[in-house]
């Protein structure tokens, strides 16, 4: 057995290394170490892992999501909510890195993708900043943590992931349970950058271009329609009137009507175009749910979530300590692994301990996201740290080192989302979503 | 010829994936409109959601290799000198195709045969689970063939990628 967990191992970290894309790092892997284990009829058996693994209803809301913010991206989201932003933090101390913040959260929610708040608000921002004063390091590590909170609030893609594999999780508690964690790493951001010397992040109240910071009702207005997809999807969902898949069917419905019929920002031709890049972006993420579905049942034949538990809770049975074993634990795994996959193989193997020693699988799951969102912004696998800084055109290094305030403050905010249940568990339980 | 070849192969599969796609949303918002308008849902709604779903993630999964838009490290590749790069790069189409033959080749095939044989049916659609499955062994191909295509193509600067979507 052993030998063949190390031969997932080895030839894991080896692919990975040579730059080998994730989801086929991860599908070779559980191969190799499927062959080596001896498993009956290993092919046929990994080829229905994958293909079971991607047969949900529920996962339908990936795609249906991605197709949202895509839609809603090609018209001009991201101007409006700059707009917005800027009408309520335009004035403050370091103007532009609180507008940048609070885009990114807004933006982050309503497309669902963090990668394309870095790339729409940083591409705008980011050289906006720079002109300001700001330094391009600071600029595209702020750009790059800030979007990871639109993870937490939803809508989320991550979340529906997590709610997959944790059972009986449902997702409209998961989504309320998002709302002030997200917030709260959004406010630590904008705190770092408040509490930066002023020669770092200069004061800057005007808005993008020079304009004048504008009206808080004019850009509510133009913002309004945008956010109510936010709402009306959370709504529909509460009230119990649609499933969460059929909630983003809607979204796409509303995102479409806004941007074809309302707004007029997108013609009908530009459509296809559109269809084909969500499609793109779901063949990313559903690939590497697919082999991640492989490779976490190899992993469960093989009792790893077992081991894991009983090893975890043979360090300690104080729920502090081991929450802060897992933490540390997932930190190192969000490192190596983006997102999704790292939910997916490592729900199963941590979940079971968190519900042994009395965490709800509601809050675990928050803990699960703001963890891996600081994983989004490390080297070697930081996909918003490096798309960020081909945006902003910074090297890696020297982002990396404008990140530390960030790290610090991310981690803050998740010690607190940790030990805090009620920054997660106050909303569900409100709306009557858990008792 | 090769680019003429893979130019082709792309755009066609982008259609097919675009038409799929369409086809998903119509579906389920069919599904809600039918239940919550006419309260009467067709039970084939979300089973060929479902059936759209692993095709779309699978086809969706080759185009996005086609673009070089999987997500990967560089950090270490990107230092190599071009000789290396290549050799780097060969090794993860290499991995590419050693996947897509074993499991979504030679295991899709042998799990649409055996789920042919078994006749077992979707109950609403009455169309044969096979089809599920098929899905498994065409992108298979795909991949196979991108993969070779990708090999044998000069070795020029990779195409510009547009990072995914977490």
């Amino acid at each position: 057995m052993t030998v063949g967990l190390a031969i997932l191992v080895v030839a894991f970290l080896a692919l990975m290394l040579l730059g080998v894309p994730i989801a086929f790092v991860i599908g070779v892997a559980t191969m190799l170490g499927a062959f080596a284990l001896g498993r009956d009829g290993t092919p046929v058996a990994i080829a229905s892992d994958l293909a079971n693994g991607l047969d949900s209803f529920p996962l339908l809301a990936i795609p249906f999501f991605i197709l949202a913010g895509e839609l809603m991206a090609a018209g001009g989201l991201a101007r409006r909510l700059i707009d917005f932003a800027a009408s309520i933090v335009g004035r403050m101390r370091g103007g532009l890195a609180m507008i940048n913040t609070l885009t990114c959260m807004l933006f982050g929610a309503v497309s669902g993708s963090a990668t394309a708040a870095v790339s729409s608000i940083g591409g705008m921002l980011i050289p906006e900043m720079e002109r300001k004063g700001n330094s391009r390091e600071f600029s595209v590590a702020l750009t790059a943590t800030a979007a990871t909170t639109g993870l937490l609030i939803p809508p989320s893609n991550v979340m529906i992931v997590y709610a997959l594999v944790a059972s009986n999780v449902s997702v409209g508690a998961l989504f309320l349970a998002g709302i002030v964690p997200g917030i709260l790493s959004g406010v630590m951001i904008m705190a770092v950058a408040l509490a930066l010397p002023t020669s770092r992040v200069p004061a800057g109240t005007q808005n993008v271009e020079a304009d004048p910071v504008p009206s808080f009702w004019v850009s509510l207005w133009r913002a309004f329609p945008s956010l109510l997809m936010l709402v009306l999807v959370l709504w529909v969902i509460l009230k119990g009137i649609m499933t969460p898949t059929e909630s983003s069917a809607l979204a796409v419905l509303w995102a479409l009507l806004l941007v074809v019929v309302f707004y007029r920002e997108v013609s009908v031709k530009h459509l296809p175009g559109i269809l084909i890049r969500a499609s793109r972006t779901t063949g990313i993420v559903l690939l590497l749910v697919g082999v991640s579905a492989a490779m976490s049942r190899l992993l469960t034949i093989e009792q790893v979530p077992q081991i894991a538990a009983d090893t975890l809770l043979s360090v300690s049975e104080n729920p502090l300590v081991i929450l802060l074993l897992i933490n540390v634990a997932l930190l190192f795994v969000g490192i190596f692994l983006d997102m999704t996959p790292a939910v997916l193989v490592f729900t199963p193997i941590f979940l079971p301990v968190a519900i042994a020693i009395g965490i709800d699988p509601i809050h675990f799951g928050i803990i699960m996201v703001a963890n891996l969102c600081i994983g989004l912004c490390t080297p070697p696998v930081g996909t918003c740290l490096f798309l960020g800084c081909g945006v902003g055109k910074a090297s890696i290094a020297g982002v990396s080192r404008a990140m530390l305030p960030f790290y610090i403050a991310m981690l803050l905010a998740l010690l607190l989302i940790t030990y805090w249940p009620g920054l997660s568990l106050t909303l569900p339980k409100l709306f009557g979503e858990m008792e | 010829m090769i680019d003429r070849v893979r130019h082709h192969l792309v755009k066609s599969l982008g259609a097919i994936c675009a038409l799929i796609f369409a086809a998903l949303v119509i579906d389920v918002l069919w599904g809600v409109f039918t239940r919550q308008v006419l309260n009467n849902q067709p039970a084939w709604t979300e089973e060929l959601a479902r059936l759209l779903l692993v095709w779309l993630a699978l086809f969706g999964g080759v185009l996005a290799y086609a673009g070089d838009n999987h997500l990967g490290i560089d950090v270490i590749t990107s230092r190599l000198d071009a000789r290396a790069k290549r050799i780097a790069n060969s090794i993860t189409h290499l991995s590419v195709i050693a996947f897509a033959l074993f499991v979504l080749i030679w295991g899709g095939l042998e799990l649409f045969a055996s789920r042919w044989q078994s006749g077992q049916v979707l109950p609403a659609m009455q169309i044969r689970k096979a089809w599920f499955y098929l899905v498994l062994p065409l992108s298979g191909g795909l991949l196979v063939l991108l993969a070779i295509l990708k090999i044998a193509s000069s070795p020029r600067e990779p195409e510009e990628s547009e990072g995914a979507k977490t």
